[in-house]
């Protein structure tokens, strides 16, 4: 029987050709974005889970409470060490620091900068435990002067050479390669391509008491086994009353911490001050949407199968005549639409690997899932469930209605598809449609909103600007020594200083009105040099800019900005002073606020403006800011490069643009924006195909009607559009539907912004109009053709 | 000679939104196991209606039917499905074969029905398309046959259960006299072998090979001839 079943079904798809094609191509397509979301996923839901104790280990966030409250993933070098010695419950603890961006380092004549540096506990491959290719765990940090590298690293230092033992130098010191590790798999929410060990030197307790309130590093504690993690938040408060209430209480601040479980950060952290993080939003988007394509597919063969069971219950009704009963029918459709799954599944898994394996999709993703898909297990086990899931769920009503027809009926041809049913299929295909104009409404205003975040003016001028990242003060002292030689040169314009730029991480901390500390605010900060304001045109509202003889002052002049006036409620500066650099016994700064900047945006505008004060540092560590004339570039570069070299010939002279770096900002945003506008395609192919189908099965049902009328005089016109009218308002009325759907959900992505363009209104009417327009094409070629038959064969066709 | 087939003050009445239509009207008959039975009438006049209820693919509006001395009225639907594939077989005007299964595998159908064996059903289908002069078509597709051909593989199929009776529903009606004439010679050999046939026809022709004609009116019985030659 199965062989006969497998043989009828292969012959029948070959005999409807057209019908297979469409169906195994949308089911196919549907399949196929859902197992790359499946891996994808998987990989976004398993960060860090490859530690081995993953489910011990606690990022320690600290939460601020100062009016409002904070979160942040940063604390201070005291939480660790402390927290071990008060809570029992408590194994081991572990402490990273960021060396910063391009951080500098030679091997014999090559140099290097890199990013991702950053120095720990000797403790940290007891904690995190790592693949060895060379040295080993317990012996690699036994020296303060070691370094360990990952295996990308190592090979682009030391080529195929054993990099163990081999001895790296920095500007003051320089580091024996204890170690080799294996690179960090893409899902590790901290990856570093070199590790130093730090914290050699002991911290006296008032230092770390003092440290308490700082967030300057990343802290990780080790449950023991069995322990919770609510036994130490809801006792921290003995751990603050022992350590923290004193600075507290003048700060008026109080603090709490959260212990986020290190298989939690990427995905559900909040805390602020953090590395790159996922997004549990877009993860529920690309489901929802993977979903929602296979979804639509099923639709159409749902609504494909049904338009041709008038064709079908013919046959059914013959079997039932010799013997078949309803169960035996409905065994013989579903198997149909199992193996049409099944074949589609084969198609998909290709498509699949196919696409995970192009440059394309790496880089939308920022992920590389070429070996992934095979390995998933929830591939592996998934893809049969798939198929029943799609087969049985797509084949079971189309099924139904064919095997339930009556013997009689069948034979003779007067099944009819009741009325009252065909709501079901309009409904279905109606849904397509709204899914399909709301996908392309949303993502022509996600595309709109990038284009708004990038050419929004930001209160400064980002363009022409380059930076250069200077670890080495002594450096950029020696650099800004030149000024007046580099201004000379007509295409720079202006040198300033900073220790952050716009959108990059700004400081935050504490300040007060009153020299006791009492009355206090947290801000944002920044701390700049002279010209600062001048080489970024950020306009100065109120009082002045800081002038070279400030640093001569006995006073130190800092700046504020709009923003820090209005949240004080002050009209103006006169005789206004803010104190910062709290200990245990008040403010141990203070400063005369000289000048108001307009409010610009110092972070990405997925966050409002914030108070923002700024601090006088002649020469801050950070950057270097140049504005100039981007027409003569390879000019000014050339005599940057110039200067650079005679100061430190040992370091390359490297620079990138203010607007780039800003552009980056919104690096997730623009691929997210990018990966909706290629589903926006499929969707729309997939409804395009739902559209056929219905266009079918207005025909076959009107086939009589047609020839009736044609032989009563209506014309081709006439007839193309009484079927042209069905479609038009089942398009009309679907599209309008998509309006609060795509509202809704783009809505949901644009709070994500503090500062969004408007959904415009336009977008909805032409994507309507467009929406109609393609459905008009779609269906035209099938309901010309039936227009153009002849009356008698359509009439004999009854 | 038992009776296989007794019917009683059957009436069927077909209702559609408005309109309702007495198909059948109060018709009682009883047919012998082994009987050759024509019915005929204009078209309308219930005869096709008639043989659906005999052949178990309809039920009257009212009245009673037996079946081989089993009342239908009182079978459930799985019963009433279960006696028509064991000992009924059909042959329609328009063959209905199955145009995506070949002569073999439209033959055999029943007997998958009937969870027969792959081998046994192999040997019955072959036999039965050797009596009846089609073999050499056994791999082709109902397309690739001519009306009689069909006819005749609708035949087999009615035939290769061994069923008590074989309803023909004007089965020459799409073919030519010769083809006609050949479809009928079978079926009065089936007879002549036991089987019970029941016929719609209007074809005077046909019926002369039946030994009892059976005229039919509006849904009603109008008379009835017991020899072969037809006033």
């Amino acid at each position: 029987m199965l062989r006969n079943l497998l043989k009828y079904y292969i012959r029948n798809f070959s005999k409807n050709r057209y019908y297979t094609l469409i169906n195994i191509s949308g089911i196919a397509l549907g399949l196929a974005i859902s197992l790359i979301i499946t891996v994808y996923l998987q990989n976004e839901l398993t960060y860090d889970e490859h530690y081995s104790d993953y489910n011990r280990i606690y990022r320690v966030a600290p939460f601020y409470e100062l009016e409002e409250g904070y979160l942040v993933a940063q604390s201070g070098a005291g939480i660790g060490p402390l927290m071990n010695e008060e809570y029992s419950e408590i194994e081991s603890y572990v402490r990273m620091v960021s060396m910063g961006e391009n951080f500098f380092f030679r091997y014999k004549d090559q140099s290097y900068y890199d990013d991702f540096v950053y120095f720990a506990d000797s403790t940290y491959f007891q904690f995190f435990n790592s693949e060895f290719l060379e040295g080993n765990a317990d012996s690699c940090f036994k020296k303060a002067q070691s370094i360990v590298l990952t295996r990308s690293l190592s090979e682009k230092v030391f080529g195929n050479e054993k990099a163990l033992g081999k001895v790296i130098r920095t500007n003051n010191n320089f580091f024996e390669v204890t170690g080799v590790i294996q690179d960090h798999p893409q899902n590790t929410h901290l990856r570093f391509n070199a590790l130093l060990p730090g914290f050699m030197n002991p911290i006296s307790m008032d230092d770390m008491k003092r440290s308490l309130w700082s967030t300057t590093m990343f802290n990780y504690v080790k449950l023991k086994g069995g322990e919770s993690p609510e036994s130490v938040v809801n006792n921290f408060d003995r751990f603050y009353n022992k350590y923290m209430k004193d600075m507290g209480e003048m700060f008026g601040a109080d603090f709490a911490i959260r212990l986020e479980r290190l298989d939690d950060i990427h995905l559900k952290s909040t805390a602020a001050y953090d590395l790159n993080r996922g997004n549990i939003r877009y993860l529920i988007t690309f489901g929802g949407i993977g979903f929602m394509i296979l979804l639509l597919a099923m639709i159409n063969y749902v609504n494909m199968a049904t338009a041709r069971a008038p064709a079908r219950t013919r046959e059914a009704g013959i079997r039932k005549v010799v013997g078949s009963d309803k169960k035996s029918l409905i065994f013989q459709f579903l198997g149909e639409s199992l193996l049409l799954a099944f074949i589609s599944m084969i198609i998909a898994l290709s498509i699949a690997e196919i696409v995970v394996n192009t440059e394309l999709f790496k880089t939308l993703s920022q992920k590389d899932l070429s070996k992934a898909l095979f390995a998933s297990k929830y591939v592996i086990f998934g893809a049969p469930l798939l198929i029943l899931f799609v087969g049985l769920l797509s084949g079971i009503y189309p099924a139904y209605q064919i095997a339930k027809v009556e013997a009689l009926d069948g034979i003779f041809g007067s099944y009819k598809l009741k009325k009252k049913r065909t709501w079901l299929r309009t409904l279905l295909v109606g849904f397509q449609i709204t899914m399909s104009v709301s996908v392309v409404v949303i993502a022509v205003t996600m595309a709109d909103q990038i284009q708004y975040v990038n050419s929004k003016y930001l209160g400064f001028n980002k363009e022409e600007v380059i930076l250069i990242q200077s670890q080495d003060s002594l450096i950029a002292h020696d650099f800004l020594d030149r000024k007046a030689l580099l201004l000379v040169h007509e295409d720079i314009k202006s040198i300033s200083t900073s220790t952050n730029t716009p959108g990059s991480h700004v400081g935050r901390s504490i300040v007060a009105f009153d020299e006791n500390g009492l009355e206090t605010e947290v801000v944002d900060f920044m701390v700049v040099g002279q010209d600062y304001f001048k080489t970024l045109q950020i306009p100065i509202v109120k009082g002045r800019a800081f002038r070279e003889e400030d640093s001569l002052s006995t006073v130190q002049p800092v700046l504020v900005n709009q923003r820090f006036l209005d949240v004080m409620h002050w009209e103006d500066i006169e005789d206004k002073y803010l104190y910062w650099a709290m200990d245990e016994y008040g403010p141990t700064e203070s400063g005369k606020i000289v000048g108001v900047t307009e409010n610009f945006h110092a972070f990405s505008l997925h966050e409002s403006i914030n108070p923002l004060v700024f601090y006088l540092e002649p020469v801050p560590e950070g950057s270097i800011n140049i504005r100039i004339n981007r027409d003569n570039i390879d000019e000014v570069i050339s005599f940057l490069t110039a200067q650079w070299e005679e100061i430190d010939p040992n370091h390359p002279f490297e620079y990138y643009y203010l607007e780039d770096d800003l552009g980056n900002l919104y690096t997730e945003d623009m691929r997210l924006a990018q990966l909706t506008k290629a589903l926006t395609f499929l969707v729309i192919f997939i409804s395009i195909l739902g559209l056929l189908g219905l266009a079918s099965f207005i025909i076959q049902r009107r086939t009589k009607e047609i020839g009736v009328r044609m032989v009563l005089g209506a014309s081709q016109v006439q007839v193309m559009w009484l079927m042209m009218k069905q479609i038009t308002v089942l398009v009309f009325i679907a599209s309008l539907l998509s309006i609060p759907i795509a509202n809704k959900v783009i809505g949901l992505w644009l709070d994500n912004f503090a500062y969004t363009t408007p959904v415009k209104i336009e977008v909805f009417v032409i994507t309507i109009f467009l929406a109609l327009v393609l459905s008009y094409i779609t269906v035209a070629y099938h309901i010309f053709y039936a227009a153009r038959a002849n009356p008698v064969d359509v009439l004999k066709y009854e | 000679m038992s009776t296989l087939l007794e019917l009683e003050n059957i009436t069927k009445v077909y209702q559609s939104d408005q309109v309702q239509t007495t198909a059948l009207n109060s018709i009682s008959l009883k047919i012998r196991q082994g009987e050759f039975v024509s019915l005929m009438g204009t078209s309308g006049s219930g005869k096709s209606t008639l043989l659906h209820l005999l052949g178990l693919l309809d039920l009257s509006s009212s009245g009673t039917y037996k079946f081989n001395n089993r009342t239908v009225n009182d079978l459930t639907k799985k019963e009433i499905v279960s006696l028509r594939k064991l000992h009924v077989g059909f042959v329609f005007q328009n063959f209905n074969l199955i145009n995506d299964l070949d002569v073999f595998e439209n033959v055999e159908l029943p007997l998958i029905y009937l969870k027969i064996d792959r081998a046994s059903r192999k040997k019955k289908v072959d036999a039965i398309l050797d009596r009846l002069g089609i073999i050499h078509k056994i791999k082709s597709f109902p397309q690739q046959l001519s009306g009689g051909q069909q006819q005749r593989v609708a035949i087999a199929r009615a035939l290769i259960t061994e069923p008590k009776l074989i309803l023909a529903d004007e089965p020459t009606g799409n073919l030519d006299s010769e083809q006609g004439n050949e479809v009928m010679e079978m079926l009065s050999e089936q007879n002549e072998k036991g089987t019970t046939i029941v016929m719609a026809t209007h074809n005077y022709n046909d019926a002369t090979y039946s030994r009892r004609i059976i005229k039919m009116l509006d849904g009603q019985l109008l008379s009835e001839n017991r020899s072969v030659n037809v006033a």
